[in-house]
């Protein structure tokens, strides 16, 4: 197979992060597995406190952007001995490349995890070639 | 008043303290992660406090709360989903060692009422103070 053909999906958070922060805008990375099946790319990102509603996925010119809106989640604060934890919306971009329909990204949200699943086109799902 | 995030007992302190480990800690020793993770708020408010952790990926069952003198320690382990046969990882950044934290409860924390609520990857653990510590008005009769 042409290298060149294969799917990419790299993360792109690097120069993603350099441009926000020109925006005077902070976001935390989401963690994230990625992994490839015969039919289609899964990712699932850790965004624990965030909720459906808050959330926005986007395709534009081939990146997939997720962001996640964070939620302090304390009622009626009076005082925080402790604080750990970042109080940043999350965000993670991803390239896609060629033979991923962009238009057929299903959504899952379960127990702070978001699962991505993108499903490859049917020329670029792995099959058996038969011998004749 | 304040909580304590006690050090871990299992944790490097301890096999530092015993000098360089031997093969036989990391046999016997138990390596939670350590108190790094995960990440808790302690938020203290009129009727109590609250524990805040980010415990994604976890169910109710992969998380333990225990008390013992006084001291609350929430340990547990992320399982993996697994991935599904003929997977190729492009990407695995999640964690899913054992984790372990304590944490000291003032003597004002009423042992009795400690509940937790665990949703969208927050475990919450509602630490209510005993009825005497709250403050309250009292009416001045002339």
């Amino acid at each position: 197979m042409d290298k060149k053909k294969q799917v990419a999906l790299i993360r792109r958070e690097p120069f993603a992060l350099a441009r926000r922060a020109e925006q005077k805008e902070e976001f935390i990375t989401a963690v994230v597995d990625i992994f490839e099946t015969p039919d289609a790319f899964i990712v699932k990102l850790d965004m624990p406190g965030s909720s459906k509603d808050g959330m926005k996925i986007t395709v534009e010119s081939g990146v997939l952007t997720v962001q996640g809106a964070f939620k302090s989640l304390h009622r009626e604060r009076v005082m925080t001995p402790t604080r750990e934890r970042v109080t940043l919306s999350y965000l993670r971009e991803f390239n896609l490349g060629e033979g991923v329909e962009a238009d057929r990204i299903e959504a899952e949200f379960e127990d702070g995890v978001l699962t991505l699943m993108i499903p490859k086109s049917d020329d670029y799902k792995a099959r058996q070639i038969p011998i004749s | 008043m304040y909580i304590r995030f006690a050090q871990p007992v299992f944790g490097s302190e301890f096999r530092n303290r015993q000098g360089i480990g031997s093969v036989l800690d990391d046999v016997f020793t138990p390596s939670p992660r350590e108190a790094s993770f995960p990440a808790v708020d302690v938020v203290e408010n009129e009727g109590g406090f609250e524990l805040v952790a980010e415990v994604p990926g976890m169910k109710k069952d992969d998380v333990q709360i225990s008390l013992e003198n006084r001291t609350l320690t929430l340990s547990g382990e992320r399982k993996h989903y697994g991935f599904p046969e003929g997977t190729t990882i492009i990407r695995h950044e999640t964690l899913t060692d054992p984790f372990r934290r304590s944490f000291d409860l003032p003597e004002e924390i009423d042992a009795n009422r400690i509940s937790a609520e665990l949703d969208n990857g927050i475990l919450r653990v509602l630490l209510p103070k005993v009825e005497k510590a709250q403050p309250r008005d009292i009416t001045i009769k002339w």
